[in-house]
Formats: C-alpha cells, structure tokens, sequence
C-alpha cells in the first residue's frame, strides 16, 4: 500500500514540473485536505483522516520545498 | 514588551509555588532524586567511573557535574533541596520563555508583545512539553528545552548581524546547559539545526561575502564547541572507540535488530500525522499517561488543538514569502516528517538509514527527540500567525477576541494541568495520588543507616534485599516510583538492583536465590566485599514482583547463617554483618580455577575454589594455563527433549578424568533418574559433598562434544486433582494447592479440554487462597471459537519471564482454574498436570595439579585516590600471583608499574572483578587506574585553557574598545 505515497509523490513532481504553477497551487490543496483530515479526527474517523492527513503532507511536502526555490529565485 | 518579560518572570513563579509550596522534593521516573543530595550526585559524576553497585562508566553523565557541583553548594549552605530544585525549575521556565520570546522577535522584529507572549506560553505548556518534558521528568530533557531556544537564538543572531561574538555567546550557552549535552541525541539535534540553519541561510543568500560568512560561523562555532566540551566528549568517545570497551559497557543490550524493531512499534504507536500535528504523544493521552490525560481526547479539545494546528499551517501557508516563516516552516515540515519515524509516507527512507548509521540508532523513538525541534519551531510561528490574524481584522473588538481566544486556548485548555500540578502526576502508585504525585519525602531513617554505615569504613560495599530490577515504589508517606534511589540515598556503595549491564547482571540475577538456598552465602558476600546485607521493609514488593521482605528476613535470622548476625535497625530497614568479611576491594591469590564456557557467581561455593583460588574465565587467551589447578565445566547447551529426558552437551577440550557434580537443591525432591553418556548408561556412587552439591561419580572423557541426558522416570504431578471434570457456571472457580513450589524454578502445564458451551477459561498461577487476597500472578485465556469441537491438548510454561514468581509468598502459590460465572458455559478438563522442569545443573571438574604449597602471599596495601585511581604497594613477592580488583571488569582498567609498564596479562576473574597476572617478585608499587579518566582530565585541561582564553579574548576586547573610545573623546 504504500507505494500509493510514491506514486503520489512522483505525480506531483512531475504536475509541478510540466504545469509550471507556483507552490500555492499545491499548498492550497494541501491546507485544505488538511482541515477536512483534521474535522474527519475530531468526528472519531482516526484511521481514514490518518490517510488523508498523510496525502495532505505529501502535498505539503512538494509545496513547501517549490516555496524554497522560488524564494531563492525572487527578488530580495 | 516590559508587561511581557514581567509576565515571563512571574509566571513561573507562581507555577514553582504551586508545585514546591508544600516544601517537598519532587521525583520520579529515571531521574531519581538528585535534590535529596546534591553532593552526592556531584561526586558520582566527577569521575569517568563510579565505585556505585559493582562499579560502572559513568563517562556519559561527566557533562552533567558542573551543574550538580554547582547546585551542591547551596545545598552546602543549608538551603532545602525543595528550594533549590524550585529555583532550578524556575530558572528552566524563565530561560526558556526568554529565549522563545527573544527568537520570535529576532525572526519577526515587528511582532507585537502579546503575539510574542503567546508564543512563550505555547512553548511552556503545549502538550509535548507537558508529555515529553515536565511529566517524563528527565533534568536532561528539561535542560534541552531550556536551552534550544536560547542558542537557537544567538546562533541566528550571530548569522544575521554577521558578528563572530556569537560564537562564544553560543558557546556559552551551550556549557552552561552541559547539563542537556549528557544524551548525545541533544548534541546531534543542535548539530543539526545548526546545520540546517547555515545552509538554509546559505541558499538564500546572493552574495559570496555572506555564504563564507555563515559556513565560517558554523565552522567556528563547531571548533570552539568542541574545545569547550573536550572534557566530557574524549572519555565517552573513547569508550565506544573500541568494540571491547563498548561491549563491557553496554554488552548486548542495544542491537541493531532491537533498534530497529523498537523504531517500528514506537513509529507505528506515535507517528500518525493526525497525532504528531496536534503535539500529541499518543500513549501518554491514550492510556499511558496519568488518568486526567484522557481528558484530551475529548472531541472539543482535539479540535481546539486542531485550531492551533490550522493557525500554524495557515501561516506557513499565507506568509511563506517572508524568509523567517519559510525557515521555520521547512523546520517545522522536516521536523513533522522525522517525527513519524518508519510510519508512512517514506518510512522507507528514515529506515534506511537508520539501519545503515548505527549512530543515529539513538533516534529509535523518533517523536521523543525530534518533537524538540517541532516545538520550538512552532511556537514562533503561531505567535507571528495569531499577530498577522490580528492585523487582517480591522474592528478592535474583534481583534479582542482573537488574541483571547488563542490565549485561552493555550493557557487554560494546555496550562490547566501545570497550573493545578498535575502534571506532575503519574498512573501508578503513588503518583496516581494526586495529592502525592510526584512529591516525595524521604524518612529521617535513612539518613541515619547513611551515617551510620559511613562510621563502619569506606572499604566495603553492602548488598541490600529484597533485590528487584531498576524501578522501584516505596510507601513513605510521600512515595516515591521510578528508578533505583541507591545513588541518592546511601554514600556507601551497594547492590540494591539489577540491571542489563554485561557482567554485573549475571551476577546479581543470582544473589537472591544463593541467598535463599545456599547457607553458604557469606562466601559470595565477602567475595563482593559485601560488609552488609539490608533489607529493606519499606518498599511496595508486590508492585515491583519483588521477594517479600519478611522472608528474607526469616532467612537472615535463620540458624543455617552463623555468618550472619544483625547489627542495627533503622526504621524499616535493618542491616546484617557478614562475619567472614574482609576488606577484598584490592587483593591477591595464587591459584586460578578455570571455568568453561562462562563462569557463574555460584561456582566461588564449590569446594574447589578454596580460599586460595580464584575464579577465572579464558575470554582473552591470554595463556595463563600454568597458573590453573583446577577445570570446571558447565555445559555448553541445555535442551529439553520431553517432560521425563533433559539433554546437557559439554565440550571437553582435553582428555582425563572429571567428576561428575549436580546440584542437590534440585534433586532432593527428584532423586529417582538414570543418566546416560553419549547412550551409554553411567553408573552412579553418588554423595551429597559439603558445598550442597552431589558427587555422582568419575568419569573419563576424550576431548570433544559429549552428551549427558538425564531421564527422570518419574516427574510427579505437583497439583492433587480428578482425573476428569467439568467446570460451568456453578462450578466456576478451582484453586489447588501446589506441592513443594519453587518460586526460581521453572514449570509447566498440561491439559486436554473441551469446550461445549461459553467464551472459554482462564487458568495460571495466583497467590492465596481466601477471597480478598487471591492475585493473580499469571493468567491465559483459553477461547472458545469455532474449531473447538473436540479434546484439545493445551501446553503452557510458567513463568513466562525469568522469575515473576519471587514476590510471592512462595507457599501460597496455587494453580487455578476459572470460567466466567455470569455466562452460561461448560468445560471439560481431562489429565491436568502441572510439574516441574528438569534441572540438574550438572558440572565436570578436572582436577589439573596440586597447589603449591611453598607460595608465600605477598602482603599488600592500597591508597584509593578516587573511584578511578588506586595505588597498590606489594611487599614480599616471591612468585607470580593474581592481583584481583573487586569492581566490575572493564578492559580500560589498566595496572601499571612504577616505570608505567603496563601489566598486559588483565582478565575477569570471580565472574565480575578485574584480575592481572603480575610476574613480578619483590617490593614495588602497582597503580590501577580507569584509562577514560586520563582522557577526562586531559580534555578539562584543555576546556579550561580554551575557557579563560575566551574570557581574555572577550575582556581584552571590552578594555581595547574601551581605551579606544577614551582616545577618540580626548581627540
């Protein structure tokens, strides 16, 4: 099963690297998988809102790294 | 901002009031009870080994001496321990709301002081600190949370001003929280954020001027860092430099497959994203922790710490352009990411390299040490996230109620319990008292046996019972759980517990059943240079599994122990003199009896090893076979081939006779067996001989493996009971008697069963018989479920650890059977039978040559310098003999002449001390001395010089700067 966190992982380098969007477009979707994970918890649905909270970090992940680079890239 | 710092001032104040306002000490867990005595404690940690139970490294725990040393003092001067360990807190508290405030304003200047304070509050009281920091109890962990901010601080300090004064003020702080660097885990976290935060700015950086800069920074800081701490780092490096040192230190306690095996369950356990992103330790909230934790599993405060989460998030996500907020977020991220472990996504990689770097081995509970780094990144982010929150809303009023909403949530939802001193409670007794907790008073008594045992002399050890592991429950009035208190409360050193350590835990895994079956114990006592044995009545044994006092007790004053008298009587604890004792800390003997394959404590009562021999084990090959008079073999292997036949394989290496020997406390109840040798039946002409043991008889062996299987035709039911039953719920519940029960032997269970109706049975072992005092000492469910249609046979041994047994009343040990009497159910028993394993112990001794009888020992004195540094004067020696050394052997302890040639020919002898060969006649001087101390006091002389050379450097600089502005104001 865990291949699945590859697999997403290499799909969105790859989305990122052929669509050319900023990091908000993947840290959006991140935050808002985020909160639904987080509300999923609260409602006692511990082991579906752990697999999404794993995909939202993911996502979070490649976000945040791309936010380095461009950081990097911009002007100071 | 002066509200703030007054905030920062006060609040812990109050907190060390409610904690300390009863003038009790608080302990538990590891940390024992340092603040009972200080002194102590800085006298244990100044040397690179410690005198303390058969002696031990204590090279880790050198970091932390300056802060005992320093809080000794005051204790000197007669301030309470309460009041120090108060001030210590206190002092923890302030440090670290300082650094946190002054970091969050280094990243985010324009952050307003109550942001900022909120940013304090949540690093004191979120619930990794509540969890992982106050409740665990570790000084070291209270150290680290204090200092990461503070250092944090001023290394980023240094890299954003571009001043190299940084380095010594990074410097600094880290010595002065050495304290935190005794765990080398610390050392690597630091390491590692400052790495990461050289690099981080590196990457941001345009100009080539700032990148040689902030690698030049690192550098320096890391060169001087290692100047400061030579003095702890060279004797603990050198000790794991070597597989020989290490393993004498740690043995095999930690393997990498153990490593590993730990990651997982703790990964699994505590690395879910919906756990780690909250702060939250999942066992501590989920049932491990004090009763009141489950309280945050409460849906409304999982999602008021949600919104904390959400705020943080939010943040990183909105402000990510500003490079403080992307520091601390890709901090956070990779911190959340470690955090998890082996848990997925990519445990595969964390892993991976964690079985590849052995050192990193130590991250083997990955939320424990990383979620340091979560916090202290975090609280920055949520103070700056709740001030740019603030700054969106426009209406006052509503700004209002943000910043007291977020405040609320922090101090009242995550500081109720410090503010009502819970958390220094814990789930079992008496922490589980909250009126107790972690308070402790220690009894008047035991500062009286202190004083008492320091008149008897300072050359011997004492043995105290009943002996358990390393944790300990005492039932003072303020009790007190956690670690062994034999450091803490008595200066004489001691066994009062057993632990992993190679060696020593062979050893004392023994004492308790010799003492209890053997009526010659005082020889392994005195062999211990054991002047007393106490025991000690005030200590919750049932807990702890431990023997019951009063049977030790019982035994002490029995008539077999003419060796041992009681002598004093302090409250509840009493202590016994071993008549035959004298001073063994340093001594000689001439003979050596071999032992193969490991020596056990239990073969210094054989007749053989008389009192001019010693006990000595080949591990070294070091060629000492001239000086051997005697060959003792234990089997090298032990199998069971079926309830009536044991099997024991010896590897006899040279031809000759050998006398067969076994243990009598094993047979006096079995005697009826035959033995065959390699299928041969032997013939037996046994006698019971003086030392407990049997002579079967003489036999020759050729060199190489022999088998020697023991068939007992008899091995007897030890439970009285019908042949065949039913139990259902009327008859619900049978207890039997066991017949002549051994608490330290082994046992099994066997039974055909057939399960007709109901969820199943329970059967094990209990103590008592009356209702109201039956516990159970060991139990398994037996499960009915859909292939339970006819007879099963069922098979158990008991116990399943070592010896759960001991901290019973052996004679009230029973086996039971059970079945719930609520539901309807029917169970057939048929052949239940509980025995005994079979247990021989048998040993092959080869008498090699007739002892000398013209050996004159040489008279020997000694001067103890220290716990790692002895001189030993040897008058008269007219040939070789064994200088023996009764602290635990470690191959760093070396003997030296007095032209400092090394006496190679170093071995472990009486299965634990420390003995060398000497071939030396004459009158001369031997020193002993524990290597990693050299290392130790070399690397202080070398922090020193580097200490006071900066302090020049920095007054130096402060008067060159001083005098130059002088001139310029006469210009």
């Amino acid at each position: 099963m865990e291949i699945i966190y590859w697999i997403i992982l290499f799909l969105l380098i790859i989305g990122v690297w052929i669509l050319k969007r900023n990091s908000n477009f993947i840290l959006y979707p991140a935050f808002m998988l985020f909160l639904v994970s987080a509300i999923l918890t609260v409602l006692g649905f511990r082991n579906f809102a752990e697999t999404l909270m794993r995909v939202s970090l993911i996502f979070w992940i490649v976000g945040i790294v791309q936010a380095l680079f461009e950081y990097r890239k911009s002007p100071q | 901002m002066k509200l703030a710092f007054f905030l920062i001032f006060i609040i812990p104040l109050i907190l060390v009031s409610i904690w300390f306002g009863e003038g009790y000490i608080l302990g538990a867990a590891e940390a024992e009870l340092p603040f009972y005595n200080l002194k102590l404690f800085a006298d244990r940690t100044a040397w690179a080994w410690n005198d303390f139970q058969l002696g031990y490294v204590s090279s880790f725990t050198v970091a932390s001496n300056p802060t005992w040393s320093f809080l000794a003092w005051f204790q000197n001067i007669g301030i309470p321990g309460f009041l120090i360990q108060a001030a210590v807190f206190y002092s923890l508290f302030v440090v670290s709301g300082i650094g946190i405030f002054l970091l969050t304003r280094e990243l985010f200047p324009n952050i307003n002081p109550l942001a900022n304070l909120l940013s304090v509050l949540f690093y004191w009281f979120n619930p990794i600190s509540l969890a992982n920091v106050w409740n665990r109890f570790l000084y070291n962990f209270m150290s680290f949370f204090a200092l990461l901010p503070v250092t944090l601080y001023l290394f980023l300090r240094g890299i954003h001003k571009r001043e190299y004064k940084y380095i010594i003020l990074v410097n600094l702080s880290l010595l002065m929280f050495s304290f935190a660097l005794t765990s080398y885990v610390f050392n690597l976290l630091i390491w590692s954020v400052f790495a990461y935060t050289t690099f981080f700015y590196c990457l941001q950086s345009e100009e080539k001027s700032k990148i040689i800069f902030n690698i030049k920074f690192f550098s320096l800081t890391f060169f001087l860092y290692v100047l400061f701490n030579l003095w702890w780092m060279l004797p603990t490096f050198n000790l794991f430099s070597s597989e020989s040192s290490r393993q004498a230190v740690t043995g095999n306690v930690f393997t990498s497959e153990g490593n590993v095996q730990t990651l997982q369950l703790l990964s699994q356990k505590l690395g879910n994203f919906i756990d780690i992103t909250r702060f939250m330790h999942f066992g501590f909230y989920h049932g491990e922790g004090p009763a009141w934790s489950s309280t945050y599993n409460n849906w409304y405060i999982v999602g008021g710490l949600f919104v904390i989460s959400i705020v943080l998030f939010w943040s990183i996500l909105n402000f990510k352009k500003e490079r403080s907020i992307l520091y601390l977020g890709v901090l956070f991220t990779a911190t959340l990411i470690l955090s998890k472990g082996s848990n997925p996504p990519f445990g595969e990689v964390f892993k991976f390299f964690f079985e590849k770097l052995t050192f990193l081995q130590v991250f083997r509970n990955p939320f424990e040490k990383f979620s340091f780094l979560l916090q202290v990144a975090a609280a920055p982010i949520l103070g700056y996230g709740i001030f740019k929150l603030g700054n969106s809303i426009t209406k006052r009023w509503f700004k209002g109620i943000v910043y007291l909403a977020s405040t609320l949530i922090v101090v009242i939802l995550l500081g109720y319990p410090f503010f009502t001193g819970l958390v220094f409670t814990g789930p079992s007794f008496p922490n589980n008292n909250y009126s107790i907790g972690y308070r402790v008073e220690v009894p008047s008594y035991y500062q009286e046996a202190d004083q008492w045992l320091n008149n008897q002399g300072k050359n011997f050890r004492f043995i105290g019972f009943p002996l358990g592991g390393e944790g300990i429950t005492y039932k003072w009035t303020k009790g007190y759980q956690g670690v062994e208190l034999s450091n803490t409360l008595f200066s004489t050193p001691n066994i009062l517990f057993n632990t992993t350590g190679p060696y020593y835990y062979q050893v004392v895994d023994r004492l308790e059943e010799l003492l209890f079956k053997e009526d010659n114990f005082f020889k392994i006592a005195t062999n211990l240079n054991a002047k007393y044995l106490m025991i000690r009545s005030d200590i919750n044994h049932r807990i702890r599994s431990m023997r019951d006092p009063k049977s030790v007790e019982n035994r002490l004053n029995s008539e077999e122990f003419e060796q041992i008298k009681k002598v004093s009587q302090f409250g509840n604890i009493s202590f016994y003199q071993n008549l035959n004792w004298e001073d063994r800390t340093v001594f000689v003997k001439p003979y050596l009896v071999e032992v193969r394959p490991s020596s056990l404590i239990d073969d210094l009562l054989l007749e053989e090893v008389g009192e001019s021999s010693i006990v000595y084990q080949d591990i070294s090959n070091l060629g000492l076979k001239n000086s051997v008079n005697t060959l003792i073999l234990h089997p090298a292997t032990k199998s069971q081939i079926d309830l009536n036949n044991v099997e024991y394989e010896f590897n006899i290496s040279e031809d000759g006779d050998y006398d067969l020997l076994l243990d009598n406390n094993y047979l006096t109840k079995s005697n009826d067996f035959k033995l065959s040798i390699d299928g041969n039946v032997a013939s037996s002409s046994a006698k019971l001989r003086d030392d407990n043991k049997i002579f079967y008889n003489k036999y020759f062996f050729k060199k190489g493996i022999h088998k020697l299987v023991f068939n007992s035709t008899t091995v007897n039911n030890l439970i009285t009971i019908p042949q065949t039953f039913i139990m259902n719920n009327l008859n619900n519940d049978l207890s039997l008697e066991i017949n002549d029960f051994d608490p330290y032997a082994k046992y099994f269970v066997i039974f055909d069963v057939l399960i007709t109706k109901g969820p199943g049975f329970v059967f094990g072992l209990e103590e008592g018989s009356q209702v109201g005092e039956r516990i159970s000492l060991h139990d398994q469910f037996v499960s009915s479920d859909a292939k339970f249609t006819d007879f099963r046979q069922i098979v158990s041994t008991f116990p399943l650890s070592s010896h759960p047994e001991k901290g019973s009343h052996p004679e009230k040990v029973r086996f039971f059977l059970k079945v719930d009497p609520q539901i309807s159910s029917e169970v057939m028993f048929e052949n239940v039978f509980l025995g005994k394993f079979l247990e021989f112990s048998p040993l092959l001794i080869k008498k090699i040559k007739d002892p000398d009888t013209s050996f004159q020992t040489p008279s020997i004195s000694y001067i103890k310098h220290n716990p790692a540094k002895y001189s030993v004067k040897i008058s008269n020696a007219n040939q070789s003999f064994v200088l023996i050394f009764s602290d635990l052997y470690n191959p760093s302890w070396e003997a030296k002449y007095e032209d400092g040639k090394i006496i190679d020919k170093h071995f472990m002898v009486n299965s634990f001390a420390n003995g060398w060969l000497v071939e030396k006649g004459g009158n001369y001087e031997v020193s002993l001395e524990f290597a990693p101390q050299k290392l130790l006091e070399l690397g202080s002389t070398v922090s020193r010089i580097s200490f006071i050379g900066t302090l020049l450097y920095i007054g130096g600089g402060y008067l060159l700067r001083k005098r130059s502005m002088k001139n310029k104001l006469w210009k």
